[in-house]
């Protein structure tokens, strides 16, 4: 893939991840408020324990993805950018 | 262990509190007692003065800031141009800041206080009798912020190392501290090729609030704001690069080197990329500084051991039973002998 159109890729699933965060956890943000590599929970987007389950019901019915466990779930729930990060991989695994 | 000369320990008293610290603070300052919000103070033309945390205690606000060597000066010029009903007291005067790191930190300070000190969330506090003790830090998820009266100082860090030998317990120095914050993706003030930039560029607009308008530096922000802004960006190496080396693709400029170092836990160099947003983007490797590949990064580029460790399950002294995933994700670098 050449760096466009990876960069266009990322954009992209950058968009869709900030548009759960606000619609669906209610992140009072703006879209272009939520820097990428903001942390989500505790200190960065200020999310909690609770609403990280209602995180990955969103990733599965909105991007169709899930992580495979929970170990990943801990790494890719650490930042905007490693869900999106999480996202592309397992697009890529399909 | 590390004795924090560095920071600033201020408590701000009186009717106004509240209205003197939250026409600094970048974003709203909703707080309970008890609680710590991390934020910043910014300057008039939206560039970082300070690091800081800000803790409630009751009625009264303590800052913990980083930054500016006069941080006090400051808050007494301030009160003379805006008089309120408010104090500020440095509590360096009176008191040492100590404080604790490791994904094991939580382990030693509980033989020190007890167990129920596991429980404590992060960004909350609590007093003993001669010390108060503040989760926060920039190198994980289990740092722990101390502040001493005076006279109680020796005493405690004796105990401390006395408990903390069969942790291994050692002294840091600043600039390892400040490497854990680039391991770790935290902002560190004390890097100069941050200096010039504001929360946007830095990725810090999490500490602040659009909706907020009245606070040092918000208009100059706002203005920042009108136009897109180059983002800070985490870059690996396997040669050394340097702060302003130019950032190409395709022979087109596109950005600059903000910060470089090289990291002995990565065995690689970290690097701090001002990009302009178009090519602000993790995943991409072919980019150069001054000739140098680079490869963009989702920070952090650790796995902290921190974020894997649960109180409830691990301990230091059974560590060798537990599996981890690798601190470092990717090879060492070839050009190692740079370092």
């Amino acid at each position: 893939m050449t760096v466009r159109a990876t960069i266009a890729a990322r954009q992209a699933v950058l968009a869709q991840v900030r548009a759960i965060l606000i619609d669906d956890l209610k992140v009072r943000r703006e879209p272009d408020e939520i820097d990428p590599d903001t942390a989500i929970f505790g200190s960065g987007l200020g999310l909690d324990s609770v609403d990280a389950v209602e995180l990955l019901v969103s990733l599965e019915s909105k991007l169709g993805v899930r992580p495979p466990d929970e170990a990943h779930s801990r790494v890719a729930m650490r930042t905007v950018n490693t869900l999106v990060d999480l996202v592309l991989q397992l697009r890529d695994c399909e | 262990m590390h004795r924090a000369e560095h920071v600033h320990v201020l408590r701000v008293e009186g009717n106004e509190a509240f209205e003197f610290v939250d026409a600094l603070f970048a974003r709203e300052l909703y707080l309970q007692d008890g609680q710590l919000l991390h934020g910043l103070i910014l300057r008039e033309d939206a560039t970082v003065l300070a690091d800081t945390y800000v803790a409630r205690d009751e009625d009264a606000f303590v800052l913990f800031a980083e930054g500016s060597h006069d941080l006090l000066a400051s808050f007494e010029t301030r009160l003379d141009a805006h008089p309120c009903n408010a104090t500020v007291t440095s509590l360096r005067e009176t008191h040492d800041v100590i404080s604790l790191h490791g994904p094991y930190a939580w382990e030693l300070l509980a033989d020190f206080v007890g167990p129920e000190v596991i429980g404590l969330p992060y960004l909350t506090f609590f007093h003993d009798e001669h010390w108060s003790c503040y989760r926060a830090g920039k190198t994980g998820e289990f740092g722990y912020t101390l502040v001493i009266d005076r006279e109680h100082t020796d005493a405690l860090v004796q105990q401390l190392r006395a408990l903390g030998k069969p942790y291994d317990l050692t002294d840091v120095d600043l600039p390892t501290l400040d490497m854990c914050a680039l391991e770790s993706w935290f902002y560190c003030i004390r890097f100069s090729g941050l200096a010039s930039l504001s929360p946007l560029e830095l990725q810090l607009q999490w500490r602040t609030s659009r909706r907020k308008t009245d606070f040092v530096g918000a208009e100059a922000l706002a203005q920042r704001r009108r136009t897109s802004w180059p983002q800070l960006t985490m870059v690996r190496s396997d040669s050394a690069v340097s702060v302003d080396d130019r950032i190409s693709f395709e022979g087109q400029p596109i950005g600059r080197v903000a910060h470089a170092a090289w990291s002995p836990t990565a065995s690689t160099w970290l690097s701090l990329a001002l990009l302009h947003p178009t090519w602000a983007c993790a995943g991409i490797d072919a980019y150069t500084a001054a000739g140098v590949p680079l490869q963009t990064l989702t920070p952090p580029p650790l796995r902290n051991r921190s974020l894997f460790i649960n109180p409830q399950r691990h301990s230091y002294h059974t560590r060798s039973d537990d599996e981890f995933p690798s601190i470092c994700p990717f090879e060492p670098a070839a050009d190692s002998t740079t370092a």
